[in-house]
């Protein structure tokens, strides 16, 4: 039975990009993945397909019914394949089931087993943790989430909504839940980030600088395996890969009430612009 | 001489859609005689001023026999009920069939073999949230040939009752419907208020067998929160794809069901913003009383085979989902005591015809009466029933018109068993079952048995 890993947060948050790399690190290292996305922009598995053309799954279903995933899983160069469901027709229904629903006819049309997965990798866009988007949480479907944040306040504030929605839907059952923490632009904002990883019980899987390799790559249409393998970013993110494997205990999630993370927020906004200042007075000094 | 004549009534040709004044004659249960001769006759009803109709064909119930769900039916002008609905039914058909072919029943009964309680339950899943495994399975597949071979309408299922049911048990079961070539009436899931993809597995399942799709009760599926606009558009694009889908709605949005089903259940209440304070006990010690959490709880734990009416939907909904032309009227009715219930089990029909007929003239008279009569016969291939000519059974209903009106109330505002007015004669195979608005407490309704 495949393992199945739902990646989540906010828009920009680079979720995608670290989906798509770490399932090509875990394809590199042997494993059977599967990468399942479901955004309109078909991005969650561009990095790997390249130029290849995808048939958003769910789109199709809605106008045939019928459909067999198996004309809609395509294997890619990285060894990921890739499957991509497309979203709502915008304005009509709500995403509900789309996810679970595939993720059923993996099974019952025997996708996981002719491709022997390992591992389905799901990335999951949106920003409103609503029942749709955490019916798959709740039913059962992921075995494990990742929370994916930069050090955005808005991507922070998104990443605690998340965790709220998931606290209420896994109820009294602890569920799996790790942050990694991409791009966070200083020493202070990763500080800040683990502060919140602490209170929030959440353990932080990685801890992503920002690499001018996987930006370039991002923009090459590729993964930093492709273009930099033998990068410092490469081994990272090999390494995190590493970590995905090993089982995680799942805590007692505690998110911040949303008064208290306001108030954290601007806490963290005030003690942002001291350093800010402090920096210019410095500088001034130094001038 | 005839058994009876209906005398100068307006006799509805639901084939043409259009009326005419005419005298019916009926002999040995079945009609002799449409014209404007008046054959000498045992027993002669004035029926000027009346429309002379074929019987109403519910497609909706959960009559199952039950005798005071049969008195109000028939009330209210139906001679046909479809039974076993929602996934709950008989399992035993070929006894369930003797045993009201001996005993009788007011109103003709076809029976459905239903998936969702009935099956799962004797295959041993008592989780509604578990999917059947592959052996599972095909014990209710056995179990539903068995039932369609006893002469089963179909296969009912009940979704939203259990909701982990898996898409290989759905399309066992479309399956074994098509195999038959019997109807699937489908009581879809929601798992949020908006969740179009109900239709879309069910549109599925049904391209696989190839069978007929029966949509149960629409409007109580889609009513409220702007979904049902476009769950018709989804319907009305799986029709013109070709696929042989079909929908059957009452004439309320505010729906009912057991207190102990997963559609209660805490998680369901939450996901779809429903509010104790929307819901009245349709039944029990309760019967009439808004809920609060005590009651909701007390009802739930300790009353779970009580009935609960949510308050819900928007009711001019009901108006457009009932004049698309593959959508036909049903009840929902079910077996309640005397005094308890929700209105659809004594006021659907007179209410279609007063408010979408009489009232706000969205429907011409022949059309609505074709929704309850002809289009049911053909959706379930009803042999000799749904249409006025010689040789078909006797099953008709008079009313007035002007006149015909339900009175039967939500449980907190009245009674939801109230008759109508305005239906003086119902028929079953040439007996009255209703004369003169009185009920008869007559047996001649037969099983139809595919």
């Amino acid at each position: 039975m495949a393992q199945r890993i739902c990646f989540l947060g906010r828009g920009g948050s680079g979720k995608s990009t670290v989906a798509q790399n770490l399932g090509h690190a875990l394809a590199l290292k042997g494993y059977h993945v599967l990468l399942v996305g479901n955004d309109i922009s078909l991005s969650s598995t561009v990095l790997l397909r390249g130029e290849a053309d995808i048939s958003p799954a769910l789109e199709d279903y809605r106008e045939h019914y019928e459909i067999d995933l198996n004309d809609y899983v395509i294997p890619t160069p990285s060894g990921v394949y890739c499957l991509e469901l497309g979203s709502i027709d915008p304005g009509v229904g709500c995403l509900a089931r789309g996810v679970t629903l595939i993720d059923e006819m993996l099974d019952t049309q025997g996708v996981s087993n002719s491709l022997q997965l390992d591992f389905i990798l799901y990335d999951i866009s949106g920003e409103t943790p609503c029942t749709g988007y955490i019916l798959p949480i709740r039913e059962g479907v992921m075995q494990r989430c990742i929370i994916v944040t930069n050090g955005s306040f808005a991507s922070v504030t998104t990443a605690n909504s998340i965790l709220q929605a998931i606290l209420r839907a896994a109820g009294a059952d602890n569920f799996p839940v790790q942050l990694i923490v991409n791009n966070a632009s200083c020493e202070e904002t990763k500080e800040e980030l683990a502060s919140y990883a602490r209170r929030a019980t959440i353990e932080i899987l990685a801890s992503l600088d920002y690499c001018k390799e996987l930006e370039y790559s991002s923009l090459a249409g590729k993964t930093v395996f492709d273009t930099a393998p033998d990068s410092a970013c490469a081994a990272h993110l090999r390494a995190v890969a590493d970590d995905l494997l090993l089982s995680t205990i799942p805590t007692s999630l505690t998110p911040f009430p949303r008064r208290e993370l306001v108030a954290w927020l601007r806490c963290w906004q005030r003690r942002e612009l001291a350093r800010r200042l402090a920096l210019a007075d410095t500088e001034a000094c130094d001038g | 001489m005839v058994d009876v004549v209906f005398t100068g009534g307006r006799v509805v040709d639901v084939r043409t859609c259009t009326s005419r004044i005419a005298n019916v004659a009926v002999e040995h249960g079945k009609i002799v005689d449409i014209s404007a001769h008046e054959l000498p006759a045992k027993r002669v009803v004035d029926a000027a001023g009346l429309v002379v109709a074929p019987g109403f064909i519910d497609v909706h119930g959960h009559l199952d026999g039950h005798a005071y769900a049969g008195q109000l039916s028939a009330m209210q002008g139906i001679t046909t009920t479809v039974g076993g609905n929602c996934g709950l039914s008989p399992l035993d058909l070929e006894g369930w069939f003797a045993g009201q072919a001996r005993t009788g029943y007011v109103i003709n009964q076809a029976e459905l073999v239903g998936h969702s309680f009935s099956m799962r339950r004797a295959v041993g899943i008592e989780d509604v949230n578990a999917r059947a495994s592959a052996a599972q399975t095909d014990a209710m597949v056995r179990i539903a040939d068995r039932a369609l071979r006893a002469g089963a309408a179909g296969v009912s299922l009940g979704l939203d009752y259990a909701p982990g049911s898996g898409l290989a048990e759905i399309d066992a079961m479309a399956a074994i419907a098509a195999e038959y070539g019997r109807c699937l009436p489908v009581h879809t899931r929601l798992f949020t208020q908006n969740d179009l993809y109900s239709l879309y597995e069910m549109l599925a399942a049904a391209k696989r067998s190839g069978g007929r799709l029966l949509l149960s009760h629409f409007v109580y599926q889609y009513s409220g929160f702007g979904t049902l606009r476009p769950a018709l558009d989804v319907v009305d694009a799986a029709r013109a794809k070709g696929m042989d889908v079909w929908m059957d709605s009452g004439m309320y949005t505010d729906w009912a069901t057991y207190a102990g089903t997963a559609t209660f259940d805490e998680q369901t209440i939450k996901d779809n913003s429903l509010r104790f304070g929307d819901m009245v006990a349709a039944t029990g010690k309760y019967t009439g009383t808004r809920l609060n959490r005590e009651l909701y709880e007390l009802l739930r734990h300790k009353y779970p085979d009580e009935s609960i009416i949510c308050y819900s939907g928007e009711p001019y909904e009901i108006y457009e989902a009932l004049q698309k032309p593959y959508a036909m009227m049903s009840t929902d009715a079910g077996a309640y005591a005397p005094g308890e219930g929700h209105p659809q089990i004594a006021g659907s029909y007179p209410r279609f015809l007063r408010k979408m007929v009489r009232e706000k003239r969205l429907l011409g008279l022949e059309e609505a009466v074709y929704k309850c009569t002809l289009l049911p016969a053909q959706t379930y291939h009803i042999p000799g029933k749904g249409v006025l000519e010689p040789g078909y059974d006797a099953d008709l209903v008079l009313f007035d018109r002007d006149a015909v009106r339900d009175n039967a109330k939500m449980p907190d505002k009245g009674e939801p068993d109230a008759p109508p007015d305005g239906i003086p004669y119902v028929m079953v195979n040439g007996v009255f079952a209703v004369d003169g608005g009185v009920f008869q407490n007559t047996r001649s309704g037969s099983v139809i048995r595919y």
